[in-house]
């Protein structure tokens, strides 16, 4: 069947407004039930012991008790979880899905802020539900120098604002990949150090209207009047480029080395460091420019080269995607293969996981990413809290997500097996105590897996070899006759 | 030690250089006791660590003697050779030639290798960087400097210090740095901020676009800015108004703020305040003389400017060779010669830039007091650092200043010459071991030293042994050998080297390839380089056992690793001994080819069947004779076995069918037409457990006293094979047939003709046999031995017979006959039958009175060669003879034989007493190396100098024959045999 563009737009619109509706038709329909108990299920509530068999109970959206004796209300809906697990939602600490791109293509974009660009129908939400992920903080990409602020956002809701979790969480930096390292520095270096200029004149600039508006003459010089105009800033006169610079400055006017008023709360910064050398050159304009006690470092692949430097910076660690790090010796050949989670563990540092992109599927899946760090030697509640209450920390709202405990959001996920098992398949899914997501009722799911596309996936040609043996044998001399043999049967 | 192992990481933490052994040949001769040498070595490497740290003046003393050191200052540009030089805490305390080494100084011998200072790249590694900006100052190289990069590229070439560039493709491209590659990361920035990047003769930069933010109504998006310069005439125009912008906001001047912020133009005045030395690169002569004119003109004039300034490339110096040297200014000479591509054509262009080698070498007339550092084109990034050195004194630059220009005047240059660049007492120890001088061809970096601490080991030469081997035991080093005279074996070759890698000759000529990290033995113009000397006769490591050794007697595995007599004996020059036992049995004694130092049984071992020897002393000669020669006859039809069976195997190979197998049996069957065994046998099978008893058929074939057969299995009616013997009237069958405990096996006694008794027993369980014969007539089967495993058809070997192997061999062409003989009847006897008659090659171990015999060895020719010894010289009717002497002279192939243990170490001298009493010393060496190798048919592998023998070599100072030559080197298998310490 063809169809033209509008009309395709239309139906992929229907589609996915389909999917949102089977997830989170209790988001907008009937309200949330007020009390809502799941029962029966192995609870991993991350922090502290897993129950054998428990109850936790949600009342208008937050846990109130979590137990094996726990008293159900007659008015709460059951749900009954038996032979299920009781896992917190997990929370992906970096991402610049949910975004048209990822970055700006101008590298010095602070005032951007991603809340403009979020798409609440993207898949990629509509993903995270599948694969258990209730919190998700977008932000724009790697490929920028001052990139603009993030947000964090649960992945149900149709606006934006229903989505938020925390607006303008963490201004995103990078040191690398963008240009040269150089320009990249020089860049960083000449937009921090703009600030200081800004604020001198606008501290001018308030002082003579002030003389203006009591009519008076301009009675000192320029150094005298931006001393005098300092205190005279008021948050609104700072034009929306500079504000975002400002917060990551600590939100106070500061300039020539003098104290002013603090307008703004303090913004915190999730700067991009991919090899060794970063590490130092993001530490150093980060002290410089005073944030450094609020920055998160997004590592690459190389970046653990500089483990005392991290060490010594003590700041949490968002993990790439990719987590062997693989490097050749220039001179021998040889290729030498790093698990870089297990460096950041032994180095006692604090690292959320994240997952990749669309064209490597395990690696979509946090619970994946945690079940090689235990694979390689990471203790299992590490690598749990990884992907659950580290990034919650991170992202300072360890108090409303990332575990299951008595007063945070009843962020729930009912796995039907241990999350860390590959062949455990999240069956539902709590955010805020609505139902978000239920297998049972996922289209797409249902349609992926079902006869008809099964079906044509049998009758499309496939090379009879793929299915068994998935590598081509190796050229053994041996005459082809056996596989003749087979093929023809 | 694992090649994982040397990984940088790992060098790093274990620093220290004890472990330089692998490539450096390095002794520790440490003041610490003698035991446990390695953990001793890695003990102290650790202490010396830690104490570099915390206590310099009490770090520990460390004394490196090398053949060679340059320390490259200006007092002393040459070698000090041999060299020694302390350190201490990672600084150089002294360099000399005789320096007095306390006693508490750990010695390290480098006694093959040449120690330089670090080179220094002036020229740098370049990271262009990509701003828009003409004048863009606000770059900084440092912030690409990645400490954590892996610089093992540079540090192989040697290049330990070097500039970080901003790039060569602005006026103004940045702020230059200069860092170490390598050593501990917080010390690595030698200068963060060095010099101000000028670059004259760059035009047209791209048109600087900046949009403003948010464009309105109000705020309009301007076009590009066209930046200067874009011609020659614009470019000091530009320069000189940023720099005197620049200085009027360093004196403060300028209200900043005043106009929009401007960073590069701020990071000017910050380099005009600190006085930051200006870099100019300048290719073209118009660009070199403005650039003279304007560093002098700046630096003389202006007090709170640039203090100093230096020039870079100068590719058209030499047009300005006066100008540029009577400026007195520092310059760093590219050398753009392409050398890795043809590079691009100039084509008519009269302009097109030309680089000339000579450059270098007429911009410092006198090289003593030149400024001249070296460096190669852009972008090659400090690697080809020493080979541009080597192009400049092809362009006529002397060698010292070749070295000076890459070591010390660049370090000066970028004002670090007070920590690297040369060895002088209180610089860093920053030094590299080279395998040769630093301006030879083949020369490699085997390691380099950043504060006194490896930094880089080269990595082993590539070695293709089976990796079970490798993993025991460390292939022996590649090595070049250079040496006046190398005694090819029947020449003589003047100037010429030799390359060993794996421990075989890889090649011979006047100037082998170097491969990266091999080691280089210099010997000297008079030294003679000659095969390793062979024992023609011995038995060493036999330890005095005289039992009669048999054909059979694998005589090779005598020999033992890390034996001292043995040591001793290639200690003195003798590689290879023909290792045979004191007596032999009649069937002849195997005499195997065995080396006298390596480090597993298959490096020692050469051959293991050179020869067989047989022994007629003392015997009567006529049945002995007879005897071996019914040997030769049997081992022939045996060999003829194995030639058939290597044929068919090739036919097989080839896709051919195999002949029928049964074919040698066919053969034999006139012969066997009578035998006992050979027929259609009925078995009766009775008694407990069966319930009845059973018939089953049998066919037999006896072959010798061998039986095979095949019998019908009476449970599955299939046949199953046979295989057993005949002794006496006692016959003993197999019977091959899987079974959990163990295989039945028939044991039964001939009582009469045709009629066998006995029983079949497996396990525990037997139950009683009786056979009748029903058919004499020969039996075809099909070949019954492994047949389940050749069901492709694959022909089956012949059953190895170990007692003829050794005569196969000869008979193969692959050994020779020993004869141990006395007297002119066994001699001539042993020669007409063995070389007459049979055609085999002989080798006579010297009789008593051999003169007597040259007549009858002569007329053999090559056939019949002698193995002269123990006794050269005899009182003979009251002369002193030398037997040696006179077969030479006969034309008879000699070898000498110690026909002793460990006193095969006297063998050379043997050999030096021969050739003053007449052999002559050629004659001497060809009896010690190759006549005897050609002797035992091991000239394939030893006795000569050429691609693909073995690598046994001897280097002597002079003619290992003359009276004043010393032996200075022995080398077995590509091994330096170690000499026993005093």
């Amino acid at each position: 069947m063809r169809t033209n563009g509008p009309v395709r737009r239309a139906l992929n619109l229907a589609a996915s407004g389909l999917a949102l509706a089977l997830g989170s038709a209790a988001a907008w329909g009937a309200p949330p039930p007020d009390k809502v108990a799941l029962t029966g299920a192995r609870i991993i509530p991350v922090v502290g012991a897993p129950l054998a068999r428990g109850t936790v109970l949600v009342e208008r959206g937050k846990i109130v008790a979590v137990g094996d004796k726990v008293e159900i209300p007659y008015d709460a809906r059951e749900v009954d979880c038996s032979g299920r697990v009781l896992f917190p939602g997990m929370v992906h600490a970096h991402t610049a899905r949910g975004l048209d791109i990822p970055n700006e293509p101008r590298p010095v974009v602070p005032h951007l802020d991603v809340g403009d660009a979020l798409d609440p129908s993207q898949l990629f939400f509509e993903d995270c539900l599948r694969l258990g992920v209730t919190t998700v903080h977008v932000i724009p990409g790697n490929n920028t120098v001052l990139g603009g602020v993030g947000r964090v956002v649960r992945p149900i809701g149709l606006t934006v604002a229903d989505m938020t979790v925390l607006p303008q969480s963490f201004m995103k930096i990078s040191v690398s990949e963008k240009f040269d390292r150089i320009q990249q520095m020089a860049m960083l270096r000449e937009a921090l150090a703009e600030l200081d200029d800004y604020l001198a004149q606008l501290a001018e600039k308030r002082y003579e209207e002030q003389l203006k508006k009591d009519d008076k003459p301009l009675d000192v010089g320029p150094a005298e009047a931006r001393k005098r105009g300092r205190d005279l800033i008021r948050a609104e006169d700072v034009e929306e480029r500079y504000r975002n610079l400002l917060r990551l400055r600590g939100g106070q006017v500061r300039f020539n080395g003098q104290d002013g008023p603090t307008l703004f709360k303090p913004l915190g910064a999730f700067v991009y460091v991919d090899s060794g050398l970063d590490v130092g050159n993001a530490t150093r304009v980060a002290k410089e420019y005073g944030f450094f006690d609020r920055v998160v470092f997004c590592v690459g692949g190389p970046a653990f080269k500089a483990m005392d430097e991290l060490k010594s910076a003590a700041r949490p660690i968002v993990l790439p995607p990719e987590l062997v790090y693989r490097e050749t010796n220039p001179l021998t050949g040889e290729v030498r293969e790093t698990f870089l989670p297990r460096q950041y563990f032994d180095a006692g540092l604090k690292f959320a996981l994240t997952t990749g992109t669309e064209d490597q599927y395990a690696e979509r899946m946090l619970t994946y990413q945690a079940a090689r760090c235990v694979r390689e030697g990471i203790s299992r509640d590490v690598a749990l809290r990884a992907i659950t209450l580290t990034p919650a920390e991170m992202l300072g709202l360890a108090d409303r997500v990332g575990s299951i405990e008595v007063g945070k959001d009843a962020n729930l996920v009912v796995f039907s097996g241990d999350p860390l098992e590959f062949d455990s398949v999240v069956e539902l899914v709590f955010i805020d105590g609505i139902l978000a997501y239920d297998r049972a009722k996922d289209v797409r799911l249902q349609r992926l897996l079902s006869e008809e596309l099964s079906d044509v996936r049998e009758k499309r040609p496939a090379p009879p070899d793929k299915t068994d043996k998935p590598e081509a044998k190796p050229d053994t001399g041996e005459p082809d006759a056996d596989h003749g043999e087979e093929n023809s049967e | 030690m694992r090649r994982a192992a040397r990984s940088p990481v790992w060098l790093a933490a274990v620093g220290g250089l004890a472990l330089l052994g692998t490539v450096a040949y390095v002794r520790v001769a440490s003041a610490a006791p003698p035991n446990g040498p390695a953990a001793e070595a890695a003990a102290a490497d650790e202490h010396a660590t830690r104490s570099l740290r915390s206590a310099e003046a009490q770090a520990p003393l460390l004394a490196i003697r090398a053949r060679a050191i340059y320390p490259a200052t200006a007092a002393l540009p040459g070698p000090v050779e041999p060299g020694v030089m302390l350190l201490r805490g990672g600084k150089v305390v002294a360099v000399g030639s005789d320096l007095a080494i306390p006693a508490d100084a750990r010695v390290i011998d480098l006694p093959d290798q040449i120690i330089t200072p670090g080179f220094v790249s002036a020229g740098g590694i370049e990271r262009p960087h990509g701003g828009a900006e003409s004048v863009s100052a606000a770059y900084r190289a440092i912030d690409a400097f990645d400490p954590y990069a892996d610089t093992q590229l540079s540090l192989s070439r040697g290049v330990l210090t070097t500039y970080l560039s901003p790039g060569g493709h602005r006026l103004v491209s940045g702020i230059g740095a200069v860092v170490k590659l390598a050593g501990p990361r917080d010390e690595r920035v030698l200068k963060a901020t060095a010099d101000l990047n000028v670059n004259l003769g760059v035009f047209d930069p791209p048109p600087l676009f900046k949009p403003p933010f948010y464009a309105s109504s109000d705020v309009a998006i301007e076009p590009a800015i066209v930046q200067r310069p874009t011609s020659r005439l614009g470019q000091l125009l530009e320069l000189r108004e940023r720099l005197m912008a620049a200085r009027e906001l360093a004196a403060g001047d300028v209200r900043p703020g005043a106009a929009k912020h401007d960073v590069h133009l701020a990071a000017l005045a910050d380099a005009w305040r600190q006085r930051l030395p200006l870099r100019i690169q300048a290719r073209r002569a118009s660009d070199i003389e403005n650039a003279v004119s304007f560093a002098k003109e700046l630096v003389a004039t202006a007090a709170d400017g640039p203090a100093s300034a230096y020039l870079v490339a100068l590719s058209e110096g030499e047009r300005v060779a006066d100008v540029v040297w009577q400026s007195g200014l520092p310059v760093v000479v590219r050398v753009e010669n392409s050398f890795r591509s043809p590079g691009a054509n100039a084509g008519p262009d009269p302009d097109a830039l030309v680089p000339r080698l000579s450059t270098a070498a007429r911009l410092a007339p006198d090289g003593a007091a030149a400024r001249l550092a070296l460096a190669a084109a852009e972008g090659d990034n400090a690697q080809d650092l020493r080979f541009v050195a080597i192009l400049a004194i092809r362009g006529g630059l002397a060698p010292e200043t070749a070295l000076a220009a890459i070591t010390r005047v660049p370090a000066e240059i970028l004002g670090v010459g007070e920590r690297v660049g040369s060895l002088a007492p209180g610089r860093d120890a920053d030094f590299l071991v080279l395998s040769d001088r630093p301006f030879e061809i083949g020369t490699s970096v085997l390691a380099a030293y950043v504060a006194g601490q490896r930094v880089y080991e080269a990595p082993p030469a590539p070695t293709t042994q089976p990796a079970s081997r490798a993993a025991r035991i460390e292939p022996p080093p590649t090595t070049v050998i250079k040496a006046g005279h190398i005694w090819l074996g029947d020449e003589v070759l003047a100037d010429g080297q030799v390359l060993l890698e794996r421990g075989k000759i890889a090649a011979v000529g006047h100037r082998v390839p170097a491969p990266p990290g091999a080691r280089v033995v210099d010997a000297g113009r008079d030294a003679f380089v000659v095969p390793g000397f062979i024992d023609a006769h011995g038995f060493l490591g036999l330890a005095g056992d005289q039992t009669a050794a048999s054909a059979d007697l694998p005589i090779a595995r005598t020999v033992a690793v890390a034996d001292r007599p043995m040591q001793r004996v290639a200690q003195a020059g003798v590689t290879t001994v023909l290792l045979a036992p004191y007596r032999v049995a009649g069937n002849g004694g195997r005499v195997a080819a065995i080396k006298t130092y390596g480090l597993d049984r298959d490096e020692l071992v050469s051959r293991d069947v050179a020869a067989v020897k047989y022994s007629l002393r003392g015997k009567d000669p006529v049945t002995e004779v007879e005897s071996i020669k019914r040997l030769v006859e049997s081992a022939r039809r045996y060999d003829d076995q194995w030639k058939k069976y290597e044929e068919d195997l090739a036919k097989w190979k080839a896709g051919e069918k195999p002949t029928t197998p049964a074919r040698t049996e066919t053969e034999d069957k006139k012969e066997v037409k009578v035998d006992p065994i050979t027929g259609t046998w009925e078995i009766t099978l009775s008694g407990e457990p069966l319930p009845e008893s059973v018939k089953v058929t049998a066919k037999l074939r006896l072959t010798g006293d061998a039986i095979e057969g095949r019998m019908t299995d009476p449970t599955s009616g299939e046949e199953v094979p046979l295989t057993g013997s005949l002794s006496g009237q006692d016959v003993r069958l197999e019977i091959d047939v899987e079974s959990p405990i163990g295989k039945p096996v028939i044991t039964a006694r001939l009582e009469r003709e045709d009629y066998m008794k006995g029983a079949v027993t497996i396990a525990n369980f037997s139950i009683n046999l009786e056979a009748v014969r029903v058919d004499k007539g020969p039996v075809e089967f099909k070949v019954t031995r492994r047949r389940g495993k050749t069901k492709d058809g694959r022909p089956e070997p012949p059953r190895v017979d170990e007692a003829l192997e050794p005569l196969r061999a000869v008979l193969g062409g692959r050994a020779v006959i020993v004869v141990e003989a006395d007297g002119a009847l066994a001699v001539n006897l042993a020669l007409k039958t063995l070389v007459d008659e049979l055609k085999l090659p002989v080798v006579l171990l010297a009789p008593d009175g051999l003169a007597d015999f040259v007549e009858i060895i002569r007329p053999r020719g090559q056939g019949v060669a002698v193995a002269v010894g123990p006794e050269l010289v005899r009182p003979r009717g009251g002369v002193l003879y030398n037997a040696a002497v006179d077969y030479a002279r006969q034309g008879i192939r000699i070898g000498l034989q110690s026909a002793a243990e460990d006193a095969a170490r006297n063998l050379p001298l043997m050999a030096l007493y021969a050739a003053q009493s007449g052999l002559g010393g050629d004659g001497a060496l060809r009896a010690l190396t190759i006549d005897a190798a050609r002797m035992y048919k091991l000239d394939d592998r030893l006795g000569a100098i050429a691609p693909g023998k073995d690598a046994d070599l001897l280097i002597f100072t002079g003619h290992p024959f003359d009276a004043g030559s010393r032996l200075e080197r022995v080398i077995v298998g590509g091994r330096e045999v170690p000499r026993d310490p005093l």
